[in-house]
């Protein structure tokens, strides 16, 4: 459904930011995508939803060019930015001017999901704290039931219960012909939800792997020594070693998301190279 | 649903099917939660409950109505608890007889403890 | 949602509907302030002179280009923030439609919802007069004057428009600035025309189908030195900043 190719771009001429980038991404899946403070993972979310131009290379969604804006492209996605400005109006009116424009619009799913986050639908969205108004887009992306949902950072401002109904409306919505982007670096919190993950390093995309490919390749264990060539990748710990082990045909193990995106952002990961 | 690090969490869910089943919680021909409805009771990522559901159905504990959902297959006990039964001997046996051979624990001992345990349960059940 | 067509009206008036319910608050506000200011000025020179009262006519010409601008100012009014800008340009609707929408409620729709406050404003003031016993006028606006200046301020609107697009901060500071410098070429401009024409300096005055002053009239209406700009005006300058103000929109990024 999104294809990058050869994505080069930089906020300034002289600067890059994604060097021949490339990303495929498929529907039917919650992607988790991952990167360091400033890897520019805002910027991605961006140019998918052709808000920001490449400087080459092409972007494209269901075969069309998301910076072309056209209604058709526009409305086979819905953004839920990290930091957003919402108008003096409430819920009903913003529903009433804005839904008109997603023709699968949801509005019975809408209002239970506002329920579901306790947000009082006649208060001024201007009014809101962060983290209701965040409750309050998450709903109205979903309730627009488009076939991509970009979310950035969706968990920054959730209470707890709130993570809860944010990852059980994501269960409930995904199908086959849907794809879900969760940008973000509290990766706890979405550990469960997320079945693919993707990361972004140094400009490019330097893993996207289902999680099923990852426990088929690699072991999560906690080991006394690493002196052992199938160790990937390990961190010392009070008990031992949280290590990366390559999977001689053990069991699936538990995937430590944070062991797993350290392992890969570390210099010359063996981990990386175990998918090339 | 609170998830351990010890496992893949689509073993882990399949872990709690075994242990309904065992328990005869879950019944032949019983349906099973839809693949949507456990997700959202779990928050777990669709595709992974979908993978359990295969894991199980390949191990013919659960088998698919299509259209209808998933159903607990008529032989679902008899190869879970073969099946459990021989993680048992294979795995936690050897680690339970070198616990209680260096801890010097006679069997009669054990069985003591284990009557008293089944005691305790029965009382607990009434 | 395979049907989604590139252009429809429905998705033009949902576009209008949305800016008019999103910035009721700052369009009633500038609409109170107008008329406020009317009234004072009204009420302060019929107090020196009752015969301010018929002045009302002019009054409603000048309040809908002061007006007007103001409102053409508030434009894109999304693009003052980034974050609203990121959901005006993700909207599902195309650029020309979000273009039309725009303009359609800085001009059309404003002329027609100002004229008709105005009105309203007029039978106060009548009504008052009543009371009063001094006569108050109705305006007329449906006369060729009327209508020559409603295409003078779309004409001149289309740059606050393209303005309202470019500049982050205070587009109206910044194109009511060029409006000035335009005014100051054009001037400039009429005053060497003249020059060249007189042969000596003299101050003129341009009516619009030629130079004026005190002592001669020159008809130029037909002289391609004042036809041409005379064209240019009329018929090419809004399309122009129009179709700036289209790629302003397409190129933006958020």
């Amino acid at each position: 459904m999104v294809e990058i190719n050869n994505l080069n771009f930089g906020y300034k001429k002289k600067e890059t930011l994604f060097s021949e980038l490339n990303l495929e991404l498929k529907e039917g899946r919650i992607y988790g995508l991952l990167g360091k403070n400033g890897s520019g993972k805002t910027t991605l979310l961006k140019q998918i939803a052709g808000l920001l131009h490449p400087q080459s290379g092409t972007v494209s969604l269901n075969d069309e060019v998301p910076q072309k804006r056209t209604p058709k492209v526009l409305a086979s996605y819905y953004m839920i930015p990290e930091e957003f400005e919402t108008p003096g109006i409430n819920v009903k009116t913003f529903l009433k001017v804005t839904a008109p424009f997603y023709p699968g619009f949801k509005t019975k799913e809408f209002y239970e999901y506002l329920e579901e986050f306790k947000i009082d639908t006649k208060q001024k969205l201007s009014k809101m704290s962060y983290g209701q108004k965040k409750k309050f887009l998450i709903s109205f992306g979903m309730a627009a039931d488009t076939p991509l949902l970009i979310t950035d950072e969706p968990t920054n401002g959730l209470d707890i219960p709130s993570k809860s109904i944010f990852r059980k409306l994501m269960a409930s919505a995904l199908s086959e012909n849907k794809l879900f982007v969760i940008s973000t670096h509290q990766v706890k919190d979405i550990e469960g939800i997320i079945d693919t993950v993707v990361v972004l390093e140094d400009g490019k995309i330097v893993f996207n792997q289902a999680l099923e490919n990852i426990s088929d390749k690699l072991c999560f264990k906690t080991l006394k020594s690493i002196d052992d060539e199938n160790v990937l990748y390990a961190e010392k710990g009070i008990t031992g070693y949280s290590a990366v082990v390559r999977n001689t045909g053990e069991e699936a193990s538990h995937i430590n998301t944070e062991l797993l995106f350290n392992s890969i952002i570390a210099k010359d990961s063996k981990v990386v190279n175990e998918f090339n | 649903m609170n998830f351990k690090d010890d496992k893949a969490i689509y073993l882990q869910l399949a872990d709690y099917f075994y242990e309904n089943i065992l328990t005869q919680e879950l019944k032949p021909d019983e349906r099973i939660p839809s693949v949507r409805d456990l997700a959202i009771d779990t928050e777990v990522n669709p595709n992974t409950v979908m993978r359990t559901y295969k894991h199980l159905q390949d191990s013919d504990i659960i088998y698919n109505k299509r259209g209808i959902g998933y159903f607990v297959s008529n032989d679902a006990y008899k190869i879970t608890h073969k099946m459990k039964k021989e993680a048992f001997i294979n795995e936690q046996l050897p680690e339970f007889f070198k616990t209680i051979k260096y801890l010097n624990i006679n069997f009669s001992e054990i069985e003591n403890l284990y009557q008293n345990y089944l005691k305790s349960e029965t009382h607990e059940n009434k | 949602m395979e049907n989604i067509k590139s252009f429809s009206f429905k998705r033009i008036l949902l576009l209008m509907q949305k800016t008019l319910y999103e910035n009721a608050k700052s369009v009633s506000i500038g609409l109170i302030t107008v008329f406020g200011l009317f009234s004072f000025i009204l009420i302060m020179s019929a107090l020196k002179d009752a015969g301010a009262w018929d002045k009302l006519q002019a009054f409603y010409y000048v309040g809908l280009f002061i007006a007007g601008f103001f409102i053409s100012g508030m434009a894109f009014s999304n693009f003052r923030n980034k974050e609203k800008t990121m959901s005006w340009l993700t909207l599902p609707a195309s650029i020309s439609e979000k273009l039309i929408s725009e303009w359609l409620l800085t001009t059309i729709i404003y002329i027609i919802a100002y004229s008709a406050i105005f009105y309203a404003f007029n039978l106060i003031v009548f009504l008052i007069g009543d009371v009063f016993n001094f006569e108050v006028n109705f305006i007329n606006i449906f006369t060729k004057e009327t209508l020559i200046l409603f295409l003078h301020y779309i004409i001149i609107q289309s740059i606050l428009l393209a303005g309202a697009a470019t500049f982050k901060k205070v587009p109206l500071f910044f194109t009511i600035s060029s409006l000035f410098i335009i005014g100051l070429i054009i001037s400039f401009y009429l005053t060497i025309l003249a020059l060249g024409i007189k042969g000596q300096f003299e101050v003129f005055q341009f009516n619009g189908n030629g130079i004026q002053s005190n002592n001669f009239n020159y008809d130029l209406q037909n002289h391609w030195l004042i036809k041409v700009p005379k064209i240019m005006y009329y018929y090419v300058t809004a399309p122009v900043f129009w179709i700036y103000t289209y790629f302003k929109i397409k190129e933006k990024e958020a």
